[in-house]
């Protein structure tokens, strides 16, 4: 009730523009977003804190809103999570998501004593601040100036509301040499004429506005930008617009990347966006001709290590392989000596595909989500989330943080129950050909009237007698913000139960055995309580997790072993065991210490 | 005279309180290496000398806040620096490699000291804008200075990194036990040892054959366990490789060594991007390197495979030009002829910002020999003995230690000796005005073939009574064109740009056929047309204009500058 209320205030002393078209209805601009957190930082200032990182090209701030107990200590022994929501910039309602959540966590503040978030609620306000403006259409790229036709002149030929109906939607006009005619399947749709089928074009198609600077061209030099959610640098493509020119250019992602190195206690990353790494087991969509689950050992290579130049291992099978005939020890050193006598066994290029060991991982997370999801009654037909793109974060934060890696989408757009009853294989196919039909059918279900607007004639300055209506350009791909609340108290729990899986890494037990006089061996059994493993195998392969150590508080003699093990790999409910040789005179009492940034600290005393 | 410049130069180094290093005397020298201070008061002597033609910029401070400087020249009397042509050009990226700073160095103390006595340096002045940036890495070239080093350690950026993975970072680097401020090599005397001393030579080692005993062990770089993990020397400094840390197909350090955790880590790399960036007229960069003797163009990986044909000729006046210039050197293909890297600054300089970028590999090791070159197929022994001859007899013993017996905690008695770090990569300072005057020289002939476009009205007839047609020609009178095919075709940014203003231009195009008199016509705004100039080339552009009195022809070209002319109808 006090969110509500709360919500309305905000809005009620931010939104002086009444005029604000009708999609936008309640949802909150990213300046909005921040004063919402900051409010609630000011009433949470003991377990929360606001880290600016840097400003985007319009002057929105980018920010990560941190809750947590150990908020002011310089080194944290808890675990965190980090979310990011609308990196896509038009997705409203994964912003609010990250609102509800962040309410959530406050209503239960017990979670904070032994977990750190960091949240972004907007990682692109650039673009999402065009949503609340008017007129008001849909655009996923930041403000960052870029002169997209190549003249002389830069984001000088934009859209204008011609109508003034507070929204950008198309303008058609009858031309010979037009290509489009009315869709016989539904009158307010547009299609390509089939030559083949003997239809005709009828209409030019162009987006609302005038052409400014007089090139023959309509709306071809928009305000702004680069996208976000491709800048990362995992597969990042060069030369793809609207991807700026290379990776990590925009202020907005750079500053982001740079926290999370910054931050070694982060332990999972979760993205509120377009994709959902929960709901379906993630998968690159390019295959490239590096796989590293098929990785096959040269004829030399495989007798270098008495293997099988035949078989095909993936990345962990190969690696354990190299670490019994190397030993652990010459195996796990990085770049110092031995680190190349494994690397010279894999692929020369980056890993593109999921690694198998960790596709096991998000089909555990899977069948718990489906079963979380049969608890709520949640049975929805919508369109299939997106599958993640190259140089998206959620990529990166797989293939580079080697970290656990999810995502939630939470809202699609619902199949036309109609169209679903073929046959299951055409199920896909529905869905790609038809999903303006299908924006038709939810935007008619739930009398979306701005989602959709009735061409009607218009006198143009340039073109004469034209027609304005159809779709808001960029489409409006966000839920009316009355049905949020009920999606987001389904779903948002499952945040939770999410986080309870990460790992946790303590001492189990130890065992001592008396060799001789005063030299003993002391092994030790290091063990993980949760059911994913730390770090992800990808995470071995790319070093970039940081290692969890287990080393002596003590000065003492070590006749075998190092006074700081580190621990490569623990997988899930499993346990990793250490040895040592040590003299000690016996009775005496030392303490080992497990320290790790991310996965748990310990200690452990030991009696000899 | 002399005495004022003395006098001058004191009350600079007072100034700048730099006087705990040795204060530099004007002119500048170039036989002996200067350290980072003394690079830095140079450049502010350079700037305060010649305040019309200089610009000192702080471009940014390194990790460990050091500032990188830019030297900028270009003569504000012929023209605002972002309307001329480009020319970028850096050194010390690997903190090692410090000659390249020299380079740097020598280019714009030659260009100024010569500005006013040389007309070709004067013109090459004139019309181009200078970049230069002498040390990139200059944290790294701090500590190789002030620091114990090897010929190849001080070279990353000073990002620490958990080689070991044991939770600490950088905490067992090599250490100088002899206290020469050298890192140099330990062996020890072992009868179980895997190499004897050469019979003609005893610094040199040979290793046994199978079977055979030997009188040796090598113990590698001079150091002791310091975190006390059973290990010697395996958590050293860094590693983060400057030279692979920038943002055109960065590729992760599995993949890539030194690629550091994500494209522009490094904080100097960041900001050297971003200033980059903002020079959008930057069309020829050289960065420097050592050492290999070797002018290197890209693609520097393979996955790019090869250039556009039309840049491949580019790069081959440059560096075919540049090999006889510094005889030796070889012009060659980074990736095919060395071997792929991902994330290099050259790169990203040809890639992002379309500019004609090439490495120079400084200091040939056949220079640096008693007698044998490159093609001759000695073998290394015979090599490692004709240098030391070199050391013998021109180095007179400085570049090499001789081994000395030393008390080590771990190994007990050993030997510390082996190569300095002044050696093998970094020519003696007799060598030192060579190579830089060369090197530059190799620069110098980039920045004259820049590009240099002319106009002039080629025809003007009344074809009514109200309608002139006007031929205009442009041409570029050097080798670099005014664009690269690259940026052409990746859309990096808008061609250049020809425009007449004063009267309508009711029609105009580029001319396919000057004695026919037939274009093609732009259909919009016919008195904007976008084009390029390539390598010497011609161009006509037809204009029907309406009206009478005075027209102004504009070519404005992101790299190749303006130029304008007027002419009355």
């Amino acid at each position: 009730m006090f969110k509500k209320v709360f919500y309305f205030g905000i809005l009620f002393l931010v939104t002086t523009n009444l005029t604000i078209a009708q999609g936008t209805k309640n949802y909150h601009s990213p300046k909005d977003i921040l004063q919402i957190i900051k409010l609630k930082q000011k009433n949470n200032s003991k377990i929360s804190k606001i880290h600016y990182l840097s400003k985007s090209y319009n002057k929105n701030d980018i920010y990560v809103f941190e809750l947590g107990t150990q908020i002011n200590q310089n080194k944290k022994t808890n675990p965190a999570i980090f979310v990011t929501a609308n990196l896509q910039g038009n997705r409203h309602y994964t912003s609010e998501a990250s609102l509800y959540l962040i309410e959530k966590i406050f209503t239960n503040k017990k979670m904070l004593d032994s977990l750190t978030y960091y949240i972004v609620p907007c990682a692109n306000p650039d673009a999402a601040d065009l949503y609340f403006q008017n007129p008001y259409y849909s655009s996923n790229t930041n403000a960052t100036p870029v002169n997209d036709d190549l003249d002389e002149q830069t984001d000088e030929d934009g859209y204008e509301d011609l109508n003034k109906d507070g929204l950008i939607t198309m303008m058609r006009v009858k031309n010979p040499e037009g290509k489009w005619v009315v869709s016989d399947k539904d009158k307010r749709l547009m299609k390509k004429a089939n030559a083949e089928k003997g239809e005709r074009g009828v209409y030019h198609i162009y987006t609302e506005g005038i052409d400014n600077d007089l090139d023959g061209q309509y709306n071809e030099d928009l305000l702004g930008g680069n996208t976000i959610y491709s800048n990362f640098p995992h597969r990042f493509e060069h030369f793809k617009r609207p991807n700026s020119l290379f990776p990590l250019s925009e202020t907005e992602t750079y500053s982001i990347v740079k926290f999370i190195y910054n931050h070694s206690d982060i332990i999972m990353t979760i993205t509120f966006g377009e994709t959902n790494f929960c709901k379906q087991i993630p998968k690159t969509a390019k295959k490239g001709k590096i796989n590293y689950n098929k990785i096959k050992l040269s004829k030399e290579q495989a007798e270098n290590i008495k293997q099988d130049p035949n078989k095909k291992y993936t990345y962990k099978e190969l690696l354990d392989l190299v670490k019994n005939y190397f030993g652990n020890e010459e195996v796990h050193t990085r770049w110092g000596y031995s680190f190349k006598k494994y690397t010279q066994y894999l692929p020369d290029d980056e890993a593109v595909e999921f690694l198998n060991e960790d596709i096991d991982n998000y089909k555990f997370i899977k069948s718990e989500y489906e079963k979380y999801q049969k608890s709520k009654n949640i049975n929805e037909k919508r369109i299939k989330p997106n599958q993640a793109k190259n140089g998206s974060f959620e990529l990166w934060s797989y293939f580079q943080l080697g970290i656990h890696t999810y995502s939630l989408d939470f809202w699609s757009l619902p199949i036309q129950k109609n169209d679903t009853s073929n046959k299951k294989v055409e199920k896909k196919k529905i869905e790609e050909k038809s999903f303006e039909e299908n924006y038709l059918a939810y935007i008619d279900k739930y009398k979306l009237k701005e989602k959709y607007i009735e061409w009607k004639p218009f006198k143009h300055n340039q073109l004469g007698n034209v027609e304005i209506g159809g779709f808001v350009v960029g489409y409006d791909l966000n839920p009316p913000y009355q049905m949020l609340d009920s999606v987001f108290e389904q779903k948002i729990p499952w945040v939770f139960q999410l986080i309870s899986y990460i790992p946790t890494i303590k001492f189990l037990k130890y065992e001592t055995k008396k060799l001789g006089t005063n030299i003993y061996r002391l092994q030790v059994w290091v063990s993980n309580n949760s059911p994913l493993p730390y770090p992800t195998t990808m995470g071995i392969l790319n070093q970039t997790p940081p290692p969890i150590v287990v080393g002596f508080k003590d000065d003492i003699e070590l006749i075998d072993g190092l006074k700081n093990t580190p621990i490569q790999y623990i997988n899930g409910n499993s346990v990793q065991k250490i040895n040592w040789i040590i003299k000690t005179k016996s009775n005496k009492e030392i303490t080992l210490k497990l320290n790790s940034d991310n996965c748990g600290n310990d200690e452990l005393k030991i009696k000899f | 005279m002399k005495k004022y410049i003395v006098l001058y130069c004191l009350i600079l180094i007072n100034i700048y309180g730099v006087s705990q290093t040795k204060s530099l005397t004007d002119p500048l020298r170039f036989d002996h290496f200067y350290t980072y201070d003394q690079i830095t008061e140079a450049l502010k002597i350079l700037n305060k000398k010649y305040p019309d033609l200089t610009k000192l910029v702080e471009v940014g401070k390194s990790d460990e806040n050091r500032t990188i400087w830019a030297i900028e020249i270009n003569n504000k009397k012929t023209g605002k620096a972002k309307d001329k042509p480009g020319v970028y050009c850096d050194g010390n990226i690997h903190g090692n490699e410090i000659q390249a700073g020299e380079v740097c160095l020598y280019l714009a103390n030659y260009l100024l000291t010569n500005y006013d006595s040389n007309e070709k340096i004067k013109k090459i002045v004139n019309r181009n804008a200078f970049y230069i940036i002498p040390i990139v890495n200059v944290d790294g070239r701090y500590h190789f200075f002030n620091a114990p080093n090897t010929m190849h350690s001080s070279r990353s950026l000073r990002i620490p990194f958990d080689d070991d993975h044991d939770g600490l970072f950088d905490e067992d680097m090599p250490d100088d036990l002899d206290g020469d401020g050298n890192i140099c090599q330990m062996r020890k005397k072992d009868p179980d040892g895997n190499f004897y001393a050469d019979p003609n030579d005893n610094r040199i080692l040979i290793p046994v054959k199978k079977g055979k005993k030997g009188e040796y062990k090598m113990l590698g770089w001079e150091g002791i366990d310091n975190d006390k993990d059973g290990r010697i020397n395996e958590d050293t400094e860094g590693y983060l490789d400057p030279n692979r840390n920038w943002g055109y197909l960065w590729k992760p350090s599995y993949i890539q060594r030194g690629a550091g955790r994500y494209p522009f880590e490094g904080k100097g790399i960041k900001a050297i991007s971003d200033y980059l960036l903002s020079k959008k007229n930057i069309i020829v960069v050289f960065a420097l390197h050592n050492s290999g003797g070797m002018f290197l163009r890209g693609p520097g990986n393979e996955i790019d495979k090869e250039l556009f044909r039309e840049d491949i000729l580019v790069y081959d006046i440059l560096g075919k030009e540049a090999q006889k210039i510094v005889p030796g050197y070889r012009y060659m293909i980074s990736w095919k002829d060395l071997y792929t890297t991902f994330g290099d600054f050259t790169d990203f300089t040809h890639n992002i910002l379309g500019a004609y970028s090439i490495v120079t590999e400084l200091t040939l090791s056949s220079e640096m020999n008693y007698g044998i070159n490159k093609t001759s197929k000695a073998n290394r022994n015979e090599i490692e003995y004709a240098r030391l001859q070199f050391n013998d007899n021109l180095g007179h013993g400085a570049l090499y230690k001789e081994w000395k017996p030393y008390n080590h905690p771990v190994y007990g008695k050993v030997e510390i000796g082996g190569w300095t770090k002044f050696s093998r990569r970094i020519p003696p300072q007799f060598m030192l005005q060579d190579v830089v005057h060369r090197n530059a020289s190799a620069i110098i002939f980039a920045a004259s073939q820049t590009p240099d476009v002319h106009l002039s009205v080629s025809e003007k007839t009344k074809i009514s009574s109200n309608v002139t047609r006007l031929k205009i020609k442009i041409e570029n009178k050097n080798g670099i064109p005014t664009m690269s095919q690259h940026s052409i075709a990746r859309g990096l940014y808008h061609k250049d740009i020809l425009k007449i203003d004063g009267q309508k231009t009711i029609a105009g195009g580029k001319v396919n056929n000057t004695y026919l008199n037939t274009a093609d016509y732009k259909k919009f705004k016919p008195q904007i047309q976008f084009t390029h100039l390539k390598s010497y080339e011609i161009q006509e552009f037809i204009f029907l204009i309406e009206g009478s009195g005075t027209i102004t022809i504009n070519y404005n070209s992101v790299k190749a500058g303006q130029k304008s002319i007027s002419v009355k109808i």
